[in-house]
């Protein structure tokens, strides 16, 4: 009560004084300008990052003095299954970054033999968060400090049944993770790690938890690139996953690609992409490739 | 001019900090003590980026597109609108020079004392790093040394931009 | 013979009602001089030429001068920018808004102020530049120096209201009107000022 009057009084005490005190301040608000691939792609959960890996990167062109956004679809062809993803990013201030994501999974011909019906499709909802914490990527060049961000993101599959018929405890839920990401220049070299307190399964397609593992567990993620010029970069991701389901083994998650930033506003990503053994289908490999587009 | 002579040497002749010099053709400056930690990083140890990016002659082109491209970027050629341009190109050279490891030495003001006033924003530093990256690659400097020089330049950040 | 000198009276008369200077003097409850006061009286704009000069709000060393600037309704004002570095000038003022971008050592840019008020006038990259310009429907209006004084020439020297504005002037539109009765030349105005944050 007593700090809503205050507020209050404060208010009236500031019309009462001299309008002329002072010349107000232009706002401040800006778009763009970040340097090349700064932004990091959009990840298949769509956090800025690495493709398969969440970074300490926030997404879109602005810099601390602005906001920026961006729009990505990504597609992964595996030997019997395909991942689509679209979604649409916002960063505030280089500070604070919120995504929403919506994944398909498409059981093409395993499908029906997993006796769910020929193409059947899961479908995943990703709200995401991420708060930069400190350091910086870009100009923390003579610091060992790495730019560390906290994410959240909270997951919400589409086909409860199912996912609790393959021993999942639970079609919904949410991942912790923290990133620290170094881009050392002297070296040409982008590294990123992130440790992730998950109960995921298949990034969440499959339900969350397990008859193996019905809790969260700490997993481990890591990037390393290497830029070859101004708008590329190559390298790998390797993903730590739990395997918590009874009913099929689930395997890590490794891919190598390259990442290119087309001018300011767009970057494409390919990637050749393993995912292992996915609901008993092993050998899940194929090409990943995505589209980022952003202000 | 004997007594100016003298006055001139004096601060060699007692020791004192060595004070900027006018040079022809560039505006006077108010006095400031030169040293190269006015440069405001660390030199590479050893010449090999500084030979990748072919010598004083290399680093002399590479400053050369620089101030074109920057001329020709309307996002920020409004802040050297007023400067002096031939004192700009003079010290960037020796600053390049000197960090990348060259037999240089830089005579310029500190990081802080060039860059206050202006109001420059991360926008604007990032725009002036494009269009050295541009420079750079322009005159052929190797990818990985481009990264050398931009990694020294890259903390200057906090130095650079005010606003 | 008489009526010819009654005339002649009455046009020295007459003529000598518009000539009068008078002296302003603008201080705090306390008595300390308020300089950068605008003081004004009622007059007819078209009566009165406007100044040959343009009126300057310069930029240099990274302030605005003068501090208060008084221009008539629907002067031009320029904004030369003495300095090195970017300034960029703007003001919310109610009918008076503007934006400019002026670059280092630009003399030229020019901004037309057609609202009578009190217009702020900061700068969107140096916080610390302040300034006011005080548009006024009366060519009668100078600024106080810094003994708080202002002289105004070529006024009438019957009763009017004078006017003491100031931006920092605690009071319904930052200003104080005081009474100058008919003949007096001399007038002391007491206004009470809050000290900016």
């Amino acid at each position: 009560m007593l700090s809503r009057f205050l507020c209050a009084a404060g208010f009236v005490l500031s019309i009462a004084l001299p309008a002329a005190a002072n010349a107000q301040s232009l706002p401040s608000f800006e778009t763009g300008g970040k340097l090349l691939l700064t932004r990091g792609i959009s990840n298949v959960e769509g956090a800025g990052g690495g493709g398969i890996v969440p970074w300490a990167l926030i997404t879109g062109n602005e810099t601390d003095r602005g906001i920026g956004g961006t729009a990505y679809t990504s597609a992964v062809f595996l030997s019997d299954f395909t991942v689509n993803t679209y979604g649409v990013a916002v960063g505030f201030y280089d500070r604070f970054e919120l995504s929403y994501t919506r994944q398909r999974f498409d059981t093409r011909d395993a499908g029906a033999a997993l006796g769910l019906g020929q193409d059947f499709t899961f479908e995943q909802d990703v709200f995401g968060a991420k708060l930069r914490l400190f350091g910086d990527a870009v100009y923390g060049q003579d610091s060992w400090l790495p730019q560390v961000a906290i994410g959240i993101q909270y997951k919400d599959a589409n086909r409860d049944a199912i996912v609790r018929a393959v021993g999942a405890r639970d079609d919904s839920d949410i991942d912790v993770y923290v990133s620290a990401t170094r881009i050392d220049l002297a070296n040409s070299l982008v590294l990123n790690a992130t440790l992730r307190y998950t109960r995921a399964n298949q990034n969440g397609l499959l339900g969350f938890g397990g008859n193996l593992e019905a809790d969260r567990t700490l997993q481990a993620e890591f990037s390393a690139g290497i830029l070859l010029t101004r708008r590329l970069l190559v390298g790998a991701e390797y993903r730590f996953h739990p395997d918590n389901l009874a009913f099929a083994r689930e395997d890590d998650w490794f891919d190598i690609f390259a990442a290119f930033a087309i001018n300011e506003h767009v970057s494409i990503a390919a990637a050749y992409a393993d995912l292992g053994s996915i609901a008993t289908f092993d050998d899940q490999r194929g090409l990943y490739l995505s589209i980022q587009a952003g202000f | 001019m004997t007594r100016l002579f003298f006055l001139a040497l004096a601060p060699l002749l007692l020791g004192g900090p060595a004070l900027a010099q006018d040079h022809p053709g560039e505006l006077p400056v108010d006095p400031y003590e030169v040293s190269n930690a006015n440069a405001g990083a660390d030199p590479l140890a050893g010449a090999a980026v500084y030979d990748a990016f072919g010598g004083h002659d290399g680093i002399e082109r590479v400053v050369a597109r620089l101030i074109v491209n920057i001329q020709a970027d309307t996002r920020i050629e409004g802040i050297f609108r007023a400067s002096d341009w031939v004192r700009l190109r003079r010290t960037l050279v020796e600053q390049f020079c000197y960090l990348l490891g060259g037999p240089c030495d830089y005579t310029g003001r500190d990081m802080t004392s060039v860059h206050t006033d202006h109001g420059i924003t991360t926008a604007e530093f990032n725009a002036l790093v494009e269009n050295l990256q541009l420079a750079m690659e322009a005159e052929g400097i190797p990818f990985r040394s481009q990264n050398r020089l931009l990694a020294l330049l890259a903390p200057m950040h906090g130095e650079v931009v005010t606003r | 013979m008489r009526i010819q000198l009654a005339l002649l009276t009455a046009i020295a008369l007459s003529t000598a009602a518009f000539s009068a200077d008078v002296e302003v003097i603008v201080h705090t409850p306390d008595g300390a001089p308020v300089a950068n006061a605008v003081v004004s009286v009622p007059g007819d704009l078209s009566a009165v030429p406007a100044p040959a000069e343009m009126p300057s709000m310069e930029q240099r060393d990274q302030q605005f001068n003068p501090f208060v600037l008084v221009v008539r309704e629907g002067a031009e004002v320029v904004f030369p920018n003495r300095d090195r570095v970017r300034h960029h000038v703007y003001s919310f003022a109610r009918g008076n808004r503007f934006e400019l971008e002026l670059y280092g050592r630009e003399e030229e840019r020019t901004v037309r102020f057609e609202v009578a008020g009190g217009v702020p006038i900061g700068c969107n990259i140096h916080d610390d530049m302040l300034a006011f310009i005080r548009v006024v429907d009366t060519p009668h209006a100078v600024v106080t120096d810094a003994t708080g004084t202002a002289r105004l020439t070529g006024i009438s020297d019957g009763a009017q209201t004078v006017t003491v504005w100031h931006p920092y002037a605690r009071g319904r539109n930052n200003l104080v009107t005081a009474e100058m009765a008919d003949g007096q030349d001399r007038l002391e105005v007491v206004i009470d000022i809050t000290a900016p944050d």
